[in-house]
């Protein structure tokens, strides 16, 4: 109970009189530095990047169902679109104290049909060539990500394999972040790089044929005052080798594709009248490519504590406004006659919005989490096109998720 | 002024009170009731443990020892009491020579239960003992100069032990916690909410003479100390002489009624709010040109401060 | 639009203060995160990179899949 203080080395009295033969130094960082060589006074200060304290075992599962086509411009082929039911398991873990390593696993499982072409006839109308309703085709993905922590940031790698019957991928990244400015500011930045192998059902012209990318990304994070954070980033990717999409008709593409993004987000934790405490989520992403395309993303969030019948939750509605315009090869035309086409509906120009509610409820043992979102979109909601062409092909789906966070010490 | 903290209606959050150090004292930790009220009990032994080992009027106290001792020969020291006295040193350097711990020999000559003042024969006698330059620590032994020196650690052990205590408690396992001592303040860690949640405690700072709250601060981690005239003083001739005394002069400071300063650390805080003190008039100025975060109450009623609101 | 986002950048580092450590709590705040739900936002930045023409954001790029 009483701690017997052996006799041991105490702070050496060269750095003391360095330090205060530094004028700039000021009392308040000698007097701490001081205070903090006494035994037994711990450490209250800004910690170093540290590895996590516990391991964490996660899982979600998700089930993703499309709206089905509307049945007047379906052709041919089946109407019911997508329904893919997924598994996320992730693994994250402490190793020491300075390193930590997580690993992601996705399972999916999808069915359905999608459009294999879309066109407009002379007299205006549009149609649909839907593909038959497929069996079930799966997606196996594993991503292992070690971390090593330092006293002002981390060093990370990444390695993930995606595995489908009919399309292979393997991508490495590096990563990194510097906490400067007493940790009031954090440099991040990744690079990855990545080789997509395709083998389509059925053979053809894609058989074979590969994709390779690279990718990275820079920004920064700066707290702004002890409500507020705010990050901007800025990040391009190379995709080069066969972009065309196997399993449509009249469709073909550049075999390069340069992507530019900038992004901000902005977190605010607000006390309000009417809403109580809680964290206001901004964030924004402006977006364009080699294939003219130009879109804007913002989402909003607003996270809250609360406690329902004495348990603890933790309530997120969501909203997200995203718009598109088309690339500069996107065409209904029946035959297309440019040295690049595609009827894609996700190369059209549109607008979408997506509601969504995300919850927590946490447990002493484990946080279990539910969520569920809407999507939307038309041809008529990209507010900053003029042109509102009818855009056949465009999706709706619902989301429904239930997942487990589990903490626990080896 | 006094601090006081605002307790709010959370689950769970036991305290003991008891006295020592000449203070009351108050150790408030947030945990299921069985497991906290044992480490509050131990967190109270940790408190009298080190009242017994650095206070001036215990025989046994290692500060007694010293005194005792170290005029004839160097001795060595433990590595806690070793601690405290490199951190005097730093005070005494980063203070310009105000913060000294031998002047506590001045209470021979000022008796602030009597009105009369001492005279400057009497001072001068005095201040031949107090320097800390006549005191030789080499950072393992201490060795006075000459007999009649005495080091007092009166002005850093409360500070000290609440910040010892406060890390003891976290140690035991305990993350959410305020140790008040005498009015110096240490938090263990921010008060839990329902689940996850965490909450600042509000530390209220009162006015020495009307009582009325001068700010309420939100704290999730750190250390509050006040340094005040208003403590212990003596009027003569209608003029009040404060218990705060300048080690240079042998005169009490004037200038400043109450300083409370936020720091990382109680220890830091004290230190702060006390050098602040003795710097009178020119308080406010040195405090802001070391970045602290403060309230000062003027002799004259102004309130200044980086805390204000 | 570049140049906008360039100046609110500066402009909110102009108004940035030191917060001082005890009064980190609030953006140690879970929710406060950029990613609160991880799994979430995996799962949904890889829904949208297969359902809209964008992609990226606050990362490179890492693998990619057949969906799109």
């Amino acid at each position: 109970m009483y701690q017997q203080y052996k006799l041991r080395e105490t702070i050496s009295f060269v750095k003391l009189y360095k330090i205060m033969k530094n004028k700039k130094t000021s009392a308040l960082s000698a007097l701490t530095m001081s205070a903090m060589a006494i035994p037994g006074m711990g450490t209250q200060q800004a910690k170093a990047d540290v590895a996590p304290e516990n391991s964490v075992f996660s899982y979600r599962y998700t089930n993703y169902q499309e709206s089905q086509a509307p049945k007047e411009r379906v052709f041919s082929g089946s109407i019911d679109r997508y329904n893919i039911q997924v598994h996320q398991f992730s693994l994250l873990a402490p190793i020491k104290e300075k390193y930590s390593i997580k690993t992601d696993l996705v399972l999916e499982s999808l069915s359905g049909a999608s459009p294999i072409r879309n066109e407009k006839l002379d007299d205006g109308s549009t149609r649909m060539y839907m593909s038959g309703a497929t069996i079930d085709e799966q997606r196996v993905d594993l991503l292992v990500a070690p971390k090593r922590h330092f006293e002002s940031g981390n060093l990370g790698g990444m390695l993930s394999i995606s595995q489908e019957n009919d399309y292979e991928s393997t991508a490495l990244g590096v990563d990194g972040a510097l906490e400067i400015f007493n940790k009031h500011t954090t440099l991040n930045g990744s690079l990855s790089w990545s080789r997509d192998e395709l083998s389509p059902t059925g053979g053809g012209p894609a058989d074979g044929k590969t994709k390779d990318s690279f990718s990275f990304y820079e920004g920064l994070s700066q707290v702004i005052d002890k409500y507020r954070v705010f990050q901007a980033g800025f990040g391009y990717t190379r995709h080069s080798g066969y972009l065309t999409d196997p399993y449509k008709g009249f469709d073909l593409r550049p075999d390069e594709r340069n992507q530019y993004t900038l992004t901000t987000a902005y977190r605010h934790y607000l006390n309000t009248p009417m809403l109580g405490a809680g964290s206001w989520h901004l964030d924004y992403r402006y977006y364009e490519d080699s294939w003219k395309i130009r879109s804007h993303t913002i989402s909003t969030a607003w996270w809250k504590d609360t406690t329902i019948f004495g348990q603890s939750f933790t309530l997120a509605p969501s909203l997200r406004y995203y718009m598109q315009n088309s690339a500069y090869f996107y065409t209904l035309d029946s035959n297309p006659t440019d040295e690049f086409y595609s009827s894609d509906a996700r190369l059209s120009s549109f607008g979408a919005l997506t509601f969504g509610f995300d919850a927590k409820w946490k447990t002493e043992k484990a946080t279990y989490t539910f969520g569920f979102a809407q999507y939307l979109s038309s041809e008529d909601w990209n507010l900053l096109e003029g042109e509102s062409d009818e855009t056949p092909g465009l999706v709706d789906f619902t989301t429904i998720s239930l997942g487990v966070d589990y903490p626990f010490s080896f | 002024m006094v601090n006081r903290f605002f307790e709010n209606e959370s689950l769970g959050i036991h305290s003991l009170q008891f006295k020592a150090m000449g203070s009351p004292c108050t150790i408030h930790l947030q945990g299921e009731r069985s497991a906290i009220q044992s480490i509050l009990e131990s967190a109270k032994q940790e408190v009298l443990r080190l009242e017994k080992k650095y206070s001036r009027y215990r025989e046994d106290s290692v500060v007694s020892l010293i005194n005792a001792t170290a005029a004839k020969e160097a001795i060595a020291v433990d590595a806690e009491t070793a601690g405290l006295l490199n951190y005097a040193h730093v005070c005494f350097e980063m203070s310009d020579g105000m913060f000294d711990v031998t002047s506590g020999v001045l209470r021979k000559v000022w008796d602030f239960k009597q009105n009369t003042l001492p005279t400057e024969t009497d001072i001068a006698a005095c201040l031949k003992d107090i320097g800390w330059k006549k005191v030789q620590w080499d950072g393992e032994r201490i060795r006075f100069e000459r007999s009649g020196i005495e080091i007092d650690f009166g002005g850093v052990v409360k500070e000290f032990s609440a910040d010892r205590v406060a890390q003891y408690c976290r140690d035991q396992g305990v993350t959410a916690g305020l140790i008040e001592l005498g009015g110096d303040i240490s938090i263990v860690g921010p008060k839990f909410l329902e689940g996850d949640e965490r909450e600042p405690w509000l530390i209220g700072i009162r006015h020495p003479q009307t009582g009325d709250a001068m700010a309420s601060i939100p704290l999730f981690e750190g250390g509050v100390a006040t340094s005040g005239s208003y403590e212990r003083f003596i009027k003569v001739n209608g003029k009040r002489y404060c218990h705060i005394l300048n080690p240079q002069t042998g005169w009490p400071v004037e200038g400043v009624a109450s300083v409370s300063v936020v720091a990382p650390q109680c220890l830091v805080s004290g230190s702060l709010s006390t050098i602040a003190m003795l710097k009178g008039h020119q308080a406010a100025q040195w405090l802001d040109e070391q970045g602290a975060s403060y309230l000062l109450l003027m002799d004259n009623g102004e309130i200044k401060g980086t805390l204000q609101g | 639009m570049r140049v906008l986002v360039i100046v609110s950048l500066l402009l909110s580092l102009s108004a940035c203060t030191q917060v001082k450590p005890w009064e980190r709590g609030y953006l140690a705040n879970p929710n406060m995160a950029w990613q609160p739900m991880p799994q979430k936002s995996a799962l949904d930045n890889h829904i949208y990179f297969s359902k809209e023409a964008s992609s990226g954001g606050g990362q490179a790029a890492g693998g990619g899949c057949g969906c799109n």
